[in-house]
Parts: structure tokens; C-alpha cells; sequence
């Protein structure tokens, strides 16, 4: 038994490792957001110049940060919620309610997924672009940060199943 | 009352259910959707919803959302917000309530610099209430000051809330800036009085800081701390509101000239690292998401709320209202509050607000001062327990033995001096009509 539950930790320490790692990323694309922001307005008012495709990036950026932000805020950040209920409850009903939880946010993660496939698969096949000339082409794959953020999120949601569920088990709170 | 009509009620009642035993919030949102979206429809309701979270993760208007967390978070990491609220706190530490009163003060530079009410309450929480507590203030006045203050940045321009307002008004963005302008400075001298009050009243509510830590800084030491510590902040609400006015960016921007100003700030103060730059992009990311996330969430309630029929069921509250034009003001009004117990200013904004706003544009009410007056409302949705974000963001941060009770207790005066705000707005359109009537925009 302890074999089989430390081989599952193992494997939930290398989900939560990808996790951290897409989670990295999104944090720097914030500080790239900053920078490319301000260098536009800059450019623009001392140089009067500018082109569409960066003005474009500048909006590119917010699905990274938005999507791959979800699953590295259940992993390291803490949950909005409402607790004067939660934190006088004894430590295997809020282990439960965390495994309820993780539950909830598979269904929902899959849910999207399902739902968001053909959705970045039609911008695929028509080959959608930038309206404008100059613009960014290839939206499918700013598109599909949203089948990819949310199966992270649900990968992070098993994990953390996986890790309330041996709190549970163990009886440690 | 239709089957759907119940089912949207049901929803209503599910996301309450699930909150209060303590889902997170975005999941208690998501989950009620889902369930009586597909009871009511079926799979098909959500097929738009990709769409729609489309539509938010690539809003250009929601960009300032990390400009503006980044530039708070940055003040935070840095302690220079820190050293401001320690300065203000020995200006005013000698009277009783000065404590407080500085921690107004700095929400209204801090909520003007930064526009976010979540940075603000974390930044002030994390920094004030150890302080406060070990001085002896009471835990509710504490944290109701703190909760109150750090919503002011919601008011007080340039904020989130205004650029989106203008945007659903079809005014421009700097006459909302301009038009809340008045009341949020109102708003925060209401605030100030009423402590003084308390100082002079119950005084071991509110101590002042004993005459030896005051003495250990020499006034000239005091006095050019002032400057070094009040410029920088002052510069990023100067940078920010400036570049607007004088056209240089427009409001979404904006948001980056702050957050590039934060930056050389810290530069120049010689706290730079990149130890310190990751640390502000992992919390800018933390904090953007989980907004990201509730507003993604969000995105299926409305998609289920409006599938199920219920906005015919507010649309019908609002045809028994007695009294015309200003029924249907404080009608609308006292909706808000209500809403503001449990959804967030996005949601009632973007759902509620653009429900309405035919009615009033069709008897010519003054949507600017109408706009503020939302405005202010929506502030009080941050406070209103058991929902308010401002008392989620501050429990988050809070020391052991500070309970969300204490929390409660201290906002609720807070919202009673926020509805006398929008009363004296209500009787007073002047506050809000005559800044930009007088600049010309």
C-alpha cells in the first residue's frame, strides 16, 4: 500500500512540476505585457510610429496569462471563498469538501474542453486571421490556451483530489 | 411562475448553498450554472460558451487588469507602501484614531495609484492590521477601516470600475473620472470625520502611538521622509491620469505608464533584483488569474441566468415600482445593494446595469450623475457581508485570531456612512455633474 501511494505522489509531484512550469511562463508573459504595452504608447507618442501586429499582441497576451494562470493559482495561490462555516469544520470535512471540489472543477475543466475542441478546430479550418492588414494570423492557437488551460486545471484538480484524499485517509489534518 | 423561472431561482439558492459550506467562489458560480443550465436546456445552452470566454480572455478593456495588479503588487514587494503608510502613521500617530485616519489617507493615494480594490485591501491588510492590533485597536475598527479604505481605489479615478461604466454609459472615460472625482474624496472625508469622532469618543478604541516611538524620529527626519515616501505614489497617479488627459495613452493603457512608473520607482529607490521582479510577476499572475477565473466562471451563470429566464423575472420586479423616474432610481439603487450581497461589481455591471439603463435614458435621467451614483453603489458590494470581496481578500491576508466575524462587525458601519454618501449624491447631482461641466468635458 505505501508502494502504491508513494508511486502516486511521485507521479502528482511531475503534474504539479508541468504545472509550475506553464505557471512561470504566464508570470514572465505578465511582465512581457507590461513592457510591450508601454513600449507602444511610448513609441507611438515620441516616434509616431507603430505596426498593427504588435498593437495585436498586446490583447494576444491576456489568454496565456488568464488560462495558464488557473491551474498555478489552485496550485500555489489561495482559494476566494467563504470560510467562517469552513474553518470550524473538523479536518476530514474540509479534506472532503476539497475532494468535492476538485471533483467539481474536473467536470467543469472537461466540460470546456469538450466544448472549446470544435471551437478552436473551425478557426483551424477557415484559417481565421486578423481582420486587419498587418495583423496577426493563426487565431486557432491563441484559441486553443483555452482547451490547454483547462486541462492543466484539471490535471492540478486530480492532483489536488490526490493529495486531500491521503490527508483524508491518513487522518491528518 | 414558469418552470424556468424556478430553476434560475434554484440556481440562485445552489451557489449560495455551496459557497457558504465553503466551495471556492469561481466553483460555487460554475457548478450552479452547469447543473440547472442543463437541467433547463440541455447540453446546447452552453455551447457558446467558449465564445464568451473567449470574448474575456481576449478583452482589450481587461488588459489593465494585470497592468494594474502588477504596479500594486510591485509597491507591496517593494515596502515602499510600507514606508508611506509608517510616515502618514507618524504624522497623525499623536491624536487617537490617527492610526486610522492614515490608513484612509494611503487608500486614497494607494486606490488612486493602483485602481484595484483586491491589491489594495491585501497591500493594506498584509501591512496595517499586524500593526494596528499590537497598538491596540479594536479588531472591527481595524478591519473596517482597512476594508473600507482600500475599496475607495474603486471611486476614487483611475479605476477598473469607472473605465467599464463609461463604457456601458457611452461616456467617455474621462468624464467619469471627472464626475467621481468629488464624491470619492466625500466619501473618504466622511470616513475621516467619523473616526476623528470615535477618537474623541472612545479613545481605547482607537489609542495613539505612545510618545516614545514618536520621539525616536526628529521632525526634520520626519519631514523629509514625507517627500521621499509621498512623491513616488503621487507620481504614478500623476503619470497615470496625465497620460490620459494630455492624450498621450488611452485609459487601458494608462494602466501600463503606471505599471512601468512602479517600476523605475523601484529602480531608482536601488530595491531592484530580479529576485524581486519574479516574485511580482508569480503574485501579478496569482491574483490576475483568480479574477480571470471568477469572470471565466461568471461567464456560464450569466450564459444560465439569461437561459433561464431571469432577467424577465427582474424586468417584472421592475414594472411594480410606484413613483416614476425617481422610484425607479432608488428602485435601481436598492436593487444593487441587494445584488451586491452576492455577485460581483463585473457581473452587475455587465448584466444588471445595461438591463435598466433604457428606462432611465428614455426620461432623460443624467447618466453621468446616474453613473457615479453606480458607482458608489457597487463599492458597497465590496463590503456587504457574507459575499463582499473586500472581507474575502482581507480574511486571506489577516493575522491567526482575526475571524471573519470581526471582519463583518467592522464593515457594517462603513456601509451605513457609504449609503449617506449616496444619499447627499442622491439630493446633491452637483457633486458629481459640476467637475466635468467645468473642465468641458
Amino acid at each position: 500500500m505505501s508502494w502504491a501511494l508513494s508511486t502516486i505522489l511521485r507521479i502528482s509531484s511531475v503534474l504539479e512540476a508541468v504545472v509550475d512550469i506553464f505557471g512561470r511562463l504566464a508570470a514572465w508573459t505578465c511582465v512581457a505585457l507590461v513592457l510591450l504595452v508601454a513600449g507602444n504608447v511610448l513609441a507611438r507618442y515620441f516616434f509616431h510610429t507603430g505596426t498593427i501586429w504588435l498593437q495585436e499582441l498586446e490583447w494576444h497576451l491576456i489568454s496565456p496569462i488568464a488560462l495558464l494562470g488557473m491551474s498555478y493559482s489552485l496550485l500555489r495561490g489561495d482559494q476566494v471563498r467563504v470560510d467562517f462555516l469552513f474553518e470550524n469544520l473538523p479536518g476530514p470535512v474540509r479534506a472532503g469538501i476539497e475532494i468535492f471540489t476538485g471533483f467539481l472543477l474536473i467536470i467543469f475543466s472537461v466540460a470546456i474542453i469538450k466544448l472549446s475542441i470544435p471551437f478552436v478546430y473551425q478557426a483551424y479550418r477557415v484559417g481565421e486571421g486578423s481582420p486587419n492588414p498587418g495583423g496577426l494570423g493563426y487565431r486557432f492557437i491563441l484559441k486553443s490556451f483555452i482547451p490547454l488551460g483547462f486541462g492543466l486545471l484539471a490535471i492540478q484538480a486530480a492532483c489536488h483530489m490526490l493529495r486531500h484524499s491521503i490527508i483524508l485517509y491518513s487522518g491528518r489534518s | 411562475m414558469s418552470p424556468n423561472e424556478l430553476l434560475a431561482i434554484g440556481m440562485v439558492a445552489t451557489f449560495f448553498g455551496l459557497l457558504i459550506i465553503g466551495i471556492p467562489v469561481g466553483m460555487a458560480i460554475a457548478s450552479s450554472a452547469l447543473i440547472f443550465g442543463y437541467l433547463g436546456f440541455g447540453p446546447l445552452l452552453f455551447n457558446l460558451l467558449p465564445s464568451r470566454i473567449y470574448g474575456v480572455v481576449t478583452n482589450y478593456t481587461l488588459m489593465a487588469i494585470p497592468l494594474f495588479v502588477f504596479m500594486g503588487v510591485m509597491l507591496e514587494k517593494s515596502r515602499l507602501a510600507e514606508e508611506l503608510l509608517d510616515v502618514i502613521g507618524h504624522l497623525y500617530g499623536r491624536m487617537a484614531g490617527g492610526m486610522a485616519i492614515a490608513i484612509v489617507l494611503v487608500g486614497v493615494l494607494l486606490g488612486a495609484a493602483t485602481g484595484i480594490v483586491g491589491a489594495t485591501i491585501v497591500t493594506l491588510g498584509l501591512l496595517t492590521l499586524p500593526t494596528l492590533l499590537r497598538r491596540g485597536y479594536s479588531k472591527a475598527i481595524a478591519c473596517g477601516t482597512i476594508c473600507a479604505s482600500g475599496t475607495l481605489g474603486q471611486i476614487i479615478p483611475p479605476s477598473l470600475v469607472l473605465i467599464l461604466l463609461a463604457d456601458i454609459l457611452g461616456e467617455s472615460v474621462g468624464t467619469m473620472f471627472a464626475a467621481a472625482m468629488i464624491p470619492g474624496l466625500v466619501l473618504a472625508g466622511i470616513y475621516v470625520v467619523t473616526l476623528i469622532a470615535v477618537g474623541l469618543l472612545r479613545p481605547d478604541l482607537v489609542p495613539p502611538i505612545d510618545a516614545g516611538e514618536r520621539a525616536a524620529m526628529s521632525s526634520r527626519e520626519l519631514a523629509k521622509k514625507v517627500v521621499i515616501v509621498v512623491l513616488p505614489p503621487l507620481g504614478l497617479v500623476i503619470a497615470v491620469l496625465g497620460s490620459i488627459i494630455g492624450g498621450v495613452a488611452a485609459p487601458t493603457e494608462a494602466a501600463s505608464m503606471g505599471a512601468i512608473g512602479s517600476l523605475l520607482i523601484v529602480i531608482l529607490a536601488g530595491k531592484f533584483s530580479f529576485r524581486l521582479l519574479d516574485e511580482v510577476a508569480r503574485a501579478t499572475l496569482l491574483i490576475s488569474a483568480m479574477v480571470f477565473f471568477i469572470l471565466i466562471c461568471a461567464q456560464a451563470f450569466g450564459l444560465a441566468f439569461r437561459g433561464l429566464g431571469g432577467e424577465q423575472l427582474v424586468v417584472r420586479m421592475f414594472e411594480w415600482v410606484p413613483g416614476g423616474v425617481t422610484g425607479g432610481i432608488v428602485f435601481l439603487m436598492a436593487l444593487l445593494f441587494v445584488l451586491g450581497f452576492f455577485l460581483e461589481w463585473i457581473e452587475i455591471t455587465y448584466v444588471a446595469v445595461p438591463l435598466f439603463l433604457p428606462f432611465f435614458i428614455q426620461n432623460n435621467v443624467d447618466l453621468v450623475w446616474l453613473g457615479t451614483m453606480i458607482c458608489l453603489n457597487l463599492q458597497t458590494s465590496f463590503l456587504t457581508p457574507p459575499f463582499g470581496w473586500a472581507l474575502f481578500f482581507l480574511k486571506g491576508v489577516a493575522p491567526k485570531g482575526v475571524t471573519t466575524l470581526d471582519i463583518y462587525r467592522g464593515v457594517v458601519p462603513f456601509i451605513g456612512l457609504q449609503v449617506l454618501a449616496l444619499v447627499l449624491l442622491f439630493f446633491v447631482p452637483d457633486l458629481a455633474t459640476w467637475l466635468p461641466r467645468a473642465i468641458g468635458w
